[in-house]
């Protein structure tokens, strides 16, 4: 409801919906890529220390982003619901590094969770793109 | 059969001159963002690079002369000394993304951080140098590079969209992200034209001892070779375009490059990216580190030749010595490489008129060309270089900075 809300500020003016627009591409990026580094360290594909090193970068880079849009013009809500959906990339990001570092394969919920962030980002997006 | 051997190798030559990390990264970038809509500036840009390249070596066989020392020789040292300083600045940029490339490709398969790469990697490029003769360079580290046709073999694996890719050998307005694309077509162009493989190519045409009968062959080496070098930068972006446009991956990071083959050749798709990388890189500094030599000793009269002994010539291994030990340090200090790559590409742009004016007066003086001067052609192909290269000039940093990301 509050993403809602939130999409109808910022579907009215042009500056913030781009802004809002860009930051939940960027989302959308980073959710698929590490759900992309989990699938493939799943099959094996690629190595443990590429995995590891490349999740904690892309953990960083979710948590620039998220202080940046923390620190930024955005309406509240949305600003919050950003920040919820960066954060929890984020983490997902650390929680899928550390089942790397343990050699624990099994992080297929993981993975779904990651999905299902990227899906929603992608309709937002969506929706403020039509808009 | 010496010539035809020669043809071969030039061949194999523009791999370690064309596919190196500047190629990669905006190849990749590009077809992320734009899937095949960008493939015409790499198209344009390796047209543009044949010609210049094989103007280049044409110099070289008649004059005996490479283009720094013509330039010299043409237009005084008070000229000379504008491209040596305005080329050797942006050159000393691209050189430490090359070094934080083949950093980072050593950081894909150790897990050890790129930063601690950086130092290793200058150091094995100067022993190279040190040590090797010119044809280590020119013939052994782009031989290996051949590794880096596992790019074919991967966007043919991916399945292409035939059709959507002959759309993209035509010039089309972006559907969105304006400034970013825009950036990224400079870049493209930026990567591809790089004024160090003209300097660095008639120099190793002076050091072959070329003369007139060689220039069918330099025709033959500009004209395959550096098309073969564009289908590697294209393979790259279809490869791109295949797996990140359609998942909406924007790339900010070589650490998601390096998954564009792991989903159609598994394991080795990762081992043979990251050793293309490796080898791109470490072909592309070898290369640059004695372009810069070259240019520098030419320009200035300076005793010059990598099949010297460095005691014979030891401004000029002074030269590239210092080179490699200035250049590492932006990546030490933890400059992302992708970043300095962007940043390097758009320069190097920027500076393309400096590098490129000269040509149409030289290839137009028979003092230098002999019988051999530019046809309309050529002239025409230089002249509208020149055109693209000064509005290149003039856009670079304004784009840099709206759409660099």
């Amino acid at each position: 409801m509050a993403t809602l809300a939130a999409l109808a500020v910022v579907g009215c003016s042009g500056s913030p919906r781009d802004e809002a627009k860009k930051a939940l591409e960027s989302l959308h990026s980073w959710a698929v890529s590490t759900q992309m580094v989990g699938e493939r360290w799943m099959e094996g594909a690629v190595p443990d220390p590429y995995a590891s090193k490349a999740l904690q970068a892309f953990g960083k880079k979710v948590r620039k982003e998220r202080d940046k849009i923390a620190s930024g013009k955005l309406p509240a809500d949305m600003k919050r619901y950003l920040v919820a959906a960066y954060d929890s990339t984020a983490r997902t990001a650390d929680s899928l590094m550390s089942d790397v570092d343990k050699g624990d394969r099994s992080a297929a919920d993981i993975l779904k969770q990651l999905s299902a962030r990227a899906r929603a980002a992608d309709s937002l997006e969506g929706r403020l793109g039509a808009k | 059969m010496k010539k035809l051997l020669q043809l071969t190798l030039g061949i194999v030559t523009s791999i370690g001159g064309f596919l190196e990390v500047g190629s990669i990264a905006s190849s990749a970038q590009a077809g992320a963002s734009f899937a095949y809509q960008l493939l015409w500036p790499i198209v344009l840009g390796t047209i543009v690079l044949i010609f210049l390249v094989e103007m280049s070596g044409r110099l070289a066989a008649v004059s005996k002369l490479t283009v720094s020392g013509a330039m010299r020789d043409r237009f005084g040292f008070d000229y000379f000394v504008v491209p040596l300083v305005t080329l050797s600045i942006v050159i000393y940029l691209v050189l430490a993304a090359e070094i934080g490339g083949a950093a980072f490709a050593l950081q894909l398969v150790t897990g050890i951080g790129y930063r601690w790469w950086a130092v290793p990697v200058a150091l094995l490029a100067w022993l190279l140098l040190w040590k090797g003769p010119f044809a280590l360079v020119e013939q052994w580290v782009p031989m290996i590079g051949l590794v880096t046709l596992v790019f074919i073999v991967g966007a043919l694996k991916l399945g292409p969209d035939w059709g959507a890719m002959v759309h993209g050998l035509v010039p089309t307005r972006p559907s969105h992200d304006k400034a970013h694309y825009w950036f990224l077509v400079v870049n493209i162009l930026g990567a591809t034209i790089a004024p160090y493989l003209m300097y660095f190519y008639s120099s190793g045409a002076v050091e072959g001892k070329w003369d007139g009968s060689y220039i069918t062959i330099n025709r033959f080496i500009a004209v395959l070779g550096m098309s073969f070098g564009g289908m590697l930068a294209a393979a790259v972006l279809v490869a791109a375009a295949q797996v990140f446009f359609p998942a909406g991956m924007k790339l900010d990071s070589y650490d998601q490059i390096a998954l564009m083959l792991t989903g159609v050749l598994g394991s080795w798709g990762f081992y043979l990216f990251a050793a293309s990388l490796f080898i791109g890189c470490l072909g592309a500094i070898l290369e640059i580190a004695l372009a810069v030599a070259y240019m520098t000793s030419q320009g200035l009269g300076w005793r010059w030749g990598q099949d010297e002994e460095p005691r014979r010539v030891p401004r000029f291994v002074l030269v590239y010595t210092a080179l490699l030990v200035l250049a590492p340090w932006l990546i030490v200090l933890g400059v992302s490489p992708l970043k300095v790559t962007s940043l390097s590409m758009a320069l190097t742009a920027a500076t393309l008129p400096v590098a490129i004016i000269p040509f149409i007066v030289l290839m137009n003086d028979p003092v230098y060309a002999g019988k051999h001067t530019n046809g309309w052609i050529g002239n025409v192909v230089v002249v509208f270089t020149i055109v693209m290269a000064c509005i290149l000039a003039v856009v670079t940093i304004p784009l840099q900075l709206i759409g660099g990301g």
